[in-house]
């Protein structure tokens, strides 16, 4: 599974990913770890993206609403 | 009366001035379809459900309304396929899914309620993506390339206007699956503004992206339908109470004065390839030629778009999945399983900083469009024609762009479900291979009548979206 562009030296490890699942009460089967480590690996430095933005003006969306009125 | 095969090649508008006229029937045009869908779904399987009998009783009463001069509108005994994450009373609705089999709402989507008000009749379930999520394969096979992605997660819908077993076709979209099935059919697809269409009754995979949204063979037959869908509902509270307008109204005004935007850089990046990029660029031509005037621009916070999406969609889905998986995660497809676990172990930092980033992007989208003083943006729909399903996720053979086909498939169709704003997909040409292709309109926030406009002028000026798939489906 690959998910997003982002390619990063991250290597988020099996074990490091049961304790988190644990944590979160999600089941993952032993063999599934290593895929799920590697996806993540890709998955999780995609923020470093969107944080070479400046984001200091801007709130989260709270509430979705698309017009443009100010 | 006119022959089946000239029935089921009707466009809405044609379709609904013959009912008008006599020249056929309600009757007549779901036992064409019925028929159509008889002969196609061996080949290309883009139903999960046909209640035939159910949509010949709805004619008849069509027929007889119709005939007594109670004619409700251009939808009146029109069939039409339902995306089957969308709740039909009475009707499963199973999602593409075994989590959900055997499913059966009893009420109608609000969507799926205004189409039933204005007459128009439910052909069928159309399948989608598990959960509409894109992860998984459906079964729906495409009828330009059986080996080649059929689109998703509209994949039915997308599948059932192309091969004409539906008029047309209900889908939603959260990051392209109305638009990108749009592309790879030949047809015309529709992802309105945010709230434009209620959503109340769809199951739902991103509530702060997912959009409902009409799949259509022609621009005129999409805005008709969405005059018939669009507008508030109380029983939605992300529902906008804009006022609707006739989008067909003004539809045949052209572009002349218009200011069509592109940003060459983003949206024609190393990952296009030459036949899309001629296609498009054709299109930009033949605009400028009608009188509009060519804006190139640059918007950096394009480049937000993937990472923001993914941060916001991945955990929007995984919350509303979270009790179902750990109640029925053995029923999930594993693709689908694996990534609603992988959305739980996304922090909640990072979906924050993922609607900071998208409020970002919608603020310079905003400002770019007043400051330019613009009427839409133009893109390819697509990078690439319908990639062969077995190379989906592998890196792409043509260029070496680190990207798989399906990442490059959404490039230019994340930004419009981040902003919500209304884009559009229509055809525009054609591969060597005889792939279709399609370009794509980005306007303001409840403008969708202007992107009509411009791809209707499109569209007045060519065939493509007259040209039908190769595959023969058989003998009659």
């Amino acid at each position: 599974m690959s998910y997003g562009r982002s390619k990063s030296d991250l290597n988020i490890e099996a074990d490091q990913v049961a304790t988190l699942a644990s944590l979160f009460a999600v089941d993952v089967a032993s063999e599934d770890l290593e895929g799920l480590a590697a996806a993540l690996s890709d998955q999780l430095p995609s923020i470093a993206a969107l944080e070479a933005f400046d984001l200091s003006e801007f709130p989260p969306i709270l509430r979705m609403d698309a017009s443009w009125n100010d | 009366m006119t022959d089946s095969i000239d029935l089921i090649n009707l466009s809405i508008s044609e379709a609904a001035e013959a009912l008008q006229s006599g020249a056929t029937t309600s009757v007549a045009l779901t036992q064409a379809t019925l028929a159509r869908i008889k002969r196609t779904e061996p080949t290309v399987r883009a139903y999960a459900a046909v209640p035939a009998e159910a949509a010949l009783s709805r004619a008849e009463v069509a027929d007889l309304e119709i005939a007594a001069g109670k004619w409700r509108g251009p939808l009146h005994g029109i069939p039409i396929g339902i995306k089957d994450i969308i709740y039909t009373d009475g009707v499963a609705t199973e999602c593409g899914s075994k989590v959900m089999e055997g499913f059966v709402p009893d009420f109608d989507a609000t969507v799926v309620r205004k189409l039933d008000e204005a007459g128009a009749i439910m052909i069928g379930k159309t399948l989608p993506h598990e959960f509409a999520y894109g992860v998984n394969e459906p079964p729906t096979r495409s009828p330009w390339e059986l080996n080649s992605y059929p689109g998703g997660s509209s994949t039915g819908s997308g599948v059932a206007v192309t091969v004409r077993s539906a008029f047309g076709a209900l889908g939603t979209d959260t990051g392209g699956s109305i638009r990108i099935p749009a592309s790879i059919n030949n047809i015309v697809g529709l992802k309105p503004t945010y709230g434009r269409i209620s959503a109340h009754g769809v199951i739902p995979l991103s509530w702060t992206l997912d959009h409902v949204g009409p799949m259509t063979r022609t621009v005129l037959d999409n805005a008709l339908m969405l005059n018939t869908i669009a507008g508030h509902d109380p029983k939605d509270l992300t529902s906008a109470r804009q006022k609707v307008p006739d989008y067909s109204a003004a539809i045949d005004e052209g572009v002349h004065g218009m200011r069509i935007g592109i940003d060459r850089g983003f949206v024609l990046y190393p990952g296009v390839i030459d036949d899309v990029r001629a296609a498009t660029e054709a299109v930009i031509s033949e605009l400028a030629g009608m009188g509009a005037e060519i804006i190139e621009i640059s918007l950096p916070e394009f480049e937000l778009t993937p990472e923001t999406l993914f941060t916001v969609m991945m955990a929007e889905a995984s919350a509303y999945h979270r009790q179902q998986l750990r109640e029925k995660g053995d029923l999930y497809d594993p693709a689908t399983r694996a990534t609603l676990k992988m959305g739980e172990l996304i922090p909640a930092t990072h979906y924050v900083t993922g609607l900071r980033a998208r409020e970002r992007y919608r603020s310079a989208m905003k400002e770019l469009f007043r400051g330019e003083k613009l009427d839409a943006l133009i893109s390819p729909t697509m990078p690439l024609p319908a990639p062969r399903l077995t190379d989906l996720h592998e890196p792409r053979k043509d260029m070496d762009i680190g990207e798989t086909p399906m990442v490059s498939i959404i490039h230019h169709t994340f930004s419009a479900n981040l902003g919500g704003q209304p884009a559009l997909s229509a055809p525009c040409g054609f591969t060597r291979e005889g792939l279709p292709i399609g370009y794509q309109l980005m306007g303001r926030p409840f403008d969708e009548a202007t992107l009509f406009r411009i791809a209707y002028a499109y569209e007045q000026a060519h065939d493509w979206h007259t040209r039908q798939a190769p595959h023969d489906f058989g003998a009659a």
